[in-house]
């Protein structure tokens, strides 16, 4: 009868055991085995071309219509109203 | 001498440059003993395991660009953990659709099958009760007793406590036993009559 330690025993010489993969298994294997990528000079800077396109439209759109630019821009597109006394009208005596 | 964990970095690096003949190599050279493994983590389910495996040097071809050669993990451990975590996964999406209780009584394994493939090959019968325990007492056992893991990493890969890998085991060694114990005594009534 198998007692413990024997049965501790087998199970660990277990551990060297194989078994041979199928053709068809050891073939799916190999075919999943991405392409290698080639390194290509020009892809890198696929990468910077579009922010760099999209610096050079802004640049370009500011210096070619300023107007168009400052009314997007809050606050500057008309001069600044200003209403009512100046505050700095009060502390008159005082300065 | 190279070791065999320099040896195998460098073969997985010319497989993923398109070397083909180096890969061939590396899936002869631990295709088989990675196979035997999921074949015991699967209780002997061959589509399962091939699977398994499949899936197993998939993550190593996607993983191998990102290789150091000078690790202390040799591709053969990773793999290994690799086909455990996935064995261990798909046992517990299965147990969502089908709840087994692992305490229910063993099923009785078939006797004339079992007792002549005790007096046959004492490792197929251990094979053929290993194959008969529960999903996770079988993975418990045969990753502390067959692969050596320990139970700290045993609970991490099954996603449970130490104590509960510590009572899987010592439940599975002993229907391991019990089912030894029942083939050695079917081969000796198997002799006698």
């Amino acid at each position: 009868m198998a007692d413990d330690r024997e049965i501790d025993r087998w199970l660990a010489e277990m551990a060297e055991d194989e078994a041979p993969l199928s053709p068809g298994l050891r073939a799916a294997i190999l075919d999943g085995l991405p392409a290698p990528q080639r390194w290509v000079w020009w892809r890198p800077a696929l990468v910077w071309t579009g922010p760099m396109a999209a610096a050079l439209c802004g640049i370009w759109l500011g210096l070619a219509q300023p107007a168009l630019v400052l009314q997007a821009v809050p606050g500057l597109g008309e001069p600044v109203a200003v209403g009512g006394a100046d505050p700095l009208d009060e502390w008159e005596g005082w300065l | 001498m190279r070791d065999a964990a320099t040896e195998e970095a460098d073969l997985l690096a010319r497989a993923v440059d398109g070397d083909r003949a180096a890969a061939a190599v590396l899936v002869d050279r631990l295709g088989p003993k990675l196979m035997a493994f999921s074949l015991k983590m699967t209780g002997g389910d061959r589509a399962e395991a091939e699977e398994i495996v499949q899936e197993a040097f998939l993550r190593l071809w996607r993983k191998a660009p990102d290789w150091t050669g000078d690790g202390p993990a040799r591709l053969s451990t990773w793999l290994g953990r690799v086909a455990a975590n996935l064995a261990v996964d798909r046992h517990r999406k299965r147990g969502r659709t089908t709840p087994l209780d692992e305490d229910a009584p063993l099923p009785d394994p078939d006797p004339g099958a079992l007792a002549g493939l005790i007096a046959a090959d004492r490792r197929a019968a251990i094979q053929a009760a290993l194959a008969a325990l529960p999903d996770r007492q079988r993975q418990a056992v045969v990753l502390r007793l067959v692969e050596g893991y320990s139970n700290p990493d045993i609970a991490a890969t099954m996603g449970t406590g130490v104590e509960a890998v510590e009572s899987l085991i010592a439940r599975g060694k002993r229907r391991l036993a019990t089912l030894l114990r029942g083939l050695d005594e079917e081969e000796r009534n198997g002799t006698d009559g």
